[in-house]
């Protein structure tokens, strides 16, 4: 940022003129501070026009829209402006991504988050509006280009590349969950893989990308710690699980042994499992589960009172559930 | 040649938690095999170990002659139908079909071959040019298979990819899954929980239960001689009535006694293999299907005949034949009769079945006993 105001600051004396330049996210790139008279919304609403006395251009960048204010002369010669125009474009696109494509200037700023942390003072310069997500898929043996050619085709895409050894989604489809999961069932088809994918909140600049990354990573982390296999999450999916993983070692061990009393092993067969799974997804409801497991409701009934006798816990009861699937939770971690 | 050899099979997930137990199963060429059974089975499980998707924690797995346990997915020359699958939204049918050729790089003069074959075996040649917004949910199915389709693998593998459509789609495409296996000649692979399709497509059927294989039979042979309790219940709908009962001796005869103290007779044959197999006294489940319980005005009362007797609590029609829903030892029994009988909700019923029609369980293993 620096060096933007450095050059821009140079480019006014040079040609003698005030210069304002914001982008689409109401950032003040140049002066560090809109001028006072000034407003964000009604600059960006004069494009080709005079406000203020200054006269208004836009440049649009693959991934993000500027909007810059010359002070206005009536002697302008245009080709001056012009010139100017060229100068301010040529600056934004050479300080704020180094002259590189905006998918390497992300990965740069994303390395740089690992490394240092996000600066509190920095400015969100890109404009990416989407949302977010992160793939991560198990097999060594496939060519990233294939992943990320079957992702532009199933989704509406803004941006996806490949950031060590994950694939970072900016998508723009109305239903992100739906979207990842048809990304999740393509490349399952073409090619075998399983994929995990984490689905983070919308984001419009790369300051709320790196928040996003993060939030991804979160996810992945705990979708493995707790072996929930590979398909789509978003961050609600997780939440108990972070909450358990934050409990002391020493409770949680006084937990699992309270619930089940030593007899995980007789929940944990193929079918019992499923059904305690299945009944947690499916919020208690005898019924929804029953249909989903394509069982009779009796026999649903008659698992959850195995259950019951082998450790006093009623899953149909609130207070007995979720002490029970906090237990369970707990009790597949890794 | 496409076989399969499946030769003790474990599939254990850490924490000890064992989906298949010992999976061992030949399957022959140009087969159609379904697995089925309920949630939690491992059916799926074993059609992932299968195709490569789940590593196999014991046993061998050999696709042809070719031992697979250690070869990913994409050279096993499998191909895969899910229940939920995506098309490409913005690319016609023929792209769609075409996108999976394209990424392994196949030229484009036999990508075009193989997509128009495709569509020709499974009827969608008009529709190669649309979009999939613009086809039904069966078309999209199919366009689903036929992405299957031009990868010409040795061995389909679908997982239950009739469960996301409508109940009369799914009779249609059953048929026309079945015809699919005629046309291409080529092993099948077929996982679902419905035990209709499992019936009605599979040569032969793989019957599942808490990771253990319960019996590999041809439909018919699973339906007439269910080899335990579970199988008795699964295939079938409805499902067999199963009444406990105690084997006693009777008048020279051997016998069941069920609880409310009814005396059913049985075949010489069954009586022999309940004898010489120290019975006597033991334990028992009776199993008849519902098909094989008439009212006993229907049919004349004869010697080869027992009967049992309740009150109707429903009386369903369904119109070839009527279901009668009564309590037998305070059981529920389901009896398919004349659509045309007189019983209603609150009737007596005394319903009779020929003695070769029962199915004799351990009362300990459930394992068939004759």
């Amino acid at each position: 940022m620096a060096n933007i105001v450095t050059a821009l600051s140079r480019l006014s004396k040079t040609v003698d003129k005030n210069i304002v330049v914001v982008n689409s996210q109401n950032v003040c790139l140049f002066p560090e501070v809109l001028p006072a008279f000034m407003s964000f919304k009604a600059l960006t609403e004069s494009v080709s026009g005079i406000y203020q006395g200054y006269r208004i251009n836009k440049i649009d960048t693959t991934n993000s829209t500027f909007y810059v204010g010359i002070e206005h002369s009536d002697s302008d010669d245009q080709r001056l402006i012009d010139l100017i125009m060229l100068n301010i474009s040529d600056i934004l696109d050479r300080e704020l991504t180094s002259g590189a494509s905006p998918v390497e200037y992300i990965r740069t700023i994303l390395d740089n988050a690992r490394i240092h942390g996000v600066n509190e003072a920095a400015k969100p310069i890109l404009y990416i509006k989407g949302w977010t997500a992160l793939l991560e898929n198990n097999r060594e043996e496939y060519e990233s280009s294939d992943l990320i050619e079957i992702i532009n085709n199933t989704i509406n895409a803004g941006l996806v590349f490949e950031y060590r050894d994950r694939i970072v989604i900016i998508g723009k489809d109305e239903d992100k969950i739906s979207a990842c999961k048809a990304i999740r069932e393509n490349i399952l088809t073409e090619l075998y893989i399983e994929c995990l994918i984490a689905v983070g909140s919308d984001i419009s600049n790369e300051l709320e990308l790196i928040e996003q990354y993060d939030c991804c990573e979160e996810i992945l982390n705990q979708v493995k710690r707790y072996s929930l296999g590979s398909k789509v999450f978003n961050f609600e999916d997780v939440y108990t699980y972070r909450i358990a993983s934050s409990i002391d070692p020493v409770i949680k061990n006084e937990i699992v042994q309270k619930v089940f009393k030593n007899k995980i092993s007789e929940m944990l067969n193929g079918e019992m499992e499923t059904t305690i799974d299945v009944f947690f997804k499916n919020n208690l409801n005898l019924t929804d589960t029953a249909a989903k497991l394509y069982i009779h409701r009796n026999t649903l009934l008659y698992r959850i009172d195995k259950i019951y006798k082998s450790t006093g816990f009623d899953l149909r009861r609130f207070e007995d559930s979720w002490l029970f699937k906090l237990a369970w939770i707990i009790s597949k971690e890794n | 040649m496409a076989n399969l050899s499946l030769r003790g099979i474990k599939k254990i997930y850490p924490g000890n938690v064992t989906a298949v137990r010992d999976f061992n199963m030949e399957i022959a060429d140009k087969e159609f095999i379904v697995l089925v059974g309920p949630s939690g089975c491992g059916k799926t499980t074993t059609l992932r170990m299968i195709a490569g998707l789940e590593d196999i924690s014991a046993g061998e797995l050999h696709i042809g002659d070719k031992l697979v346990n250690d070869m990913p997915p994409k050279d096993r020359d499998i191909a895969m139908v899910f229940q939920n699958y995506a098309l490409y939204p913005h690319m016609t049918v023929y792209e769609n079909m075409a996108f999976g050729l394209k990424l392994k790089k196949v030229p484009k003069t036999e990508i075009d071959e193989k997509v128009r074959n495709a569509a020709k075996i499974l009827e969608i040649e008009h529709l190669l040019e649309r979009k999939p917004k613009a086809l039904s949910g069966g078309q999209r199915q199919r366009v689903a298979l036929g992405r299957a389709i031009v990868r010409e693998p040795k061995v389909f593998l679908m997982d239950e990819p009739l469960s996301n459509l409508d109940a009369k789609l799914r009779v249609q495409m059953r048929t026309e899954i079945s015809k699919l296996h005629q046309r291409l000649q080529t092993t099948f692979v077929y996982v679902t929980h419905d035990q209709t399709e499992a019936m009605t497509m599979g040569t032969r059927i793989v019957i599942m239960k808490d990771g253990d294989i319960q019996q590999i039979d041809t439909p018919q042979n699973a339906y007439d001689n269910p080899a335990n309790l579970f199988v008795a219940g699964f295939i079938g709908s409805p499902q067999m009535n199963v009444l406990k009962g105690v084997v006693v001796e009777n008048n020279g005869r051997v016998a069941v006694k069920v609880e409310d103290n009814t005396i059913i007779n049985l075949t010489a044959h069954m009586e022999k293999t309940l004898k010489e197999n120290g019975y006597i006294g033991k334990d028992v489940y009776i199993g008849v299907r519902p098909e094989h319980l008439q009212e006993s005005e229907v049919e004349p009362y004869a010697s080869e005949f027992s009967s049992i007797s309740g009150n109707v609590e429903v009386a369903e029609l369904m119109g070839s034949e009527t279901y009668l829903y009564l309590k037998v030892c305070g059981k529920q029994v389901i009896a398919k009769v004349d659509s045309h009988t007189k019983k209603r909700a609150g009737d007596n019923v005394v319903l009779q079945f020929k003695w070769d029609s029962i199915h004799l369980f351990d009362g300990e293993t459930e394992k068939s006993i004759v």
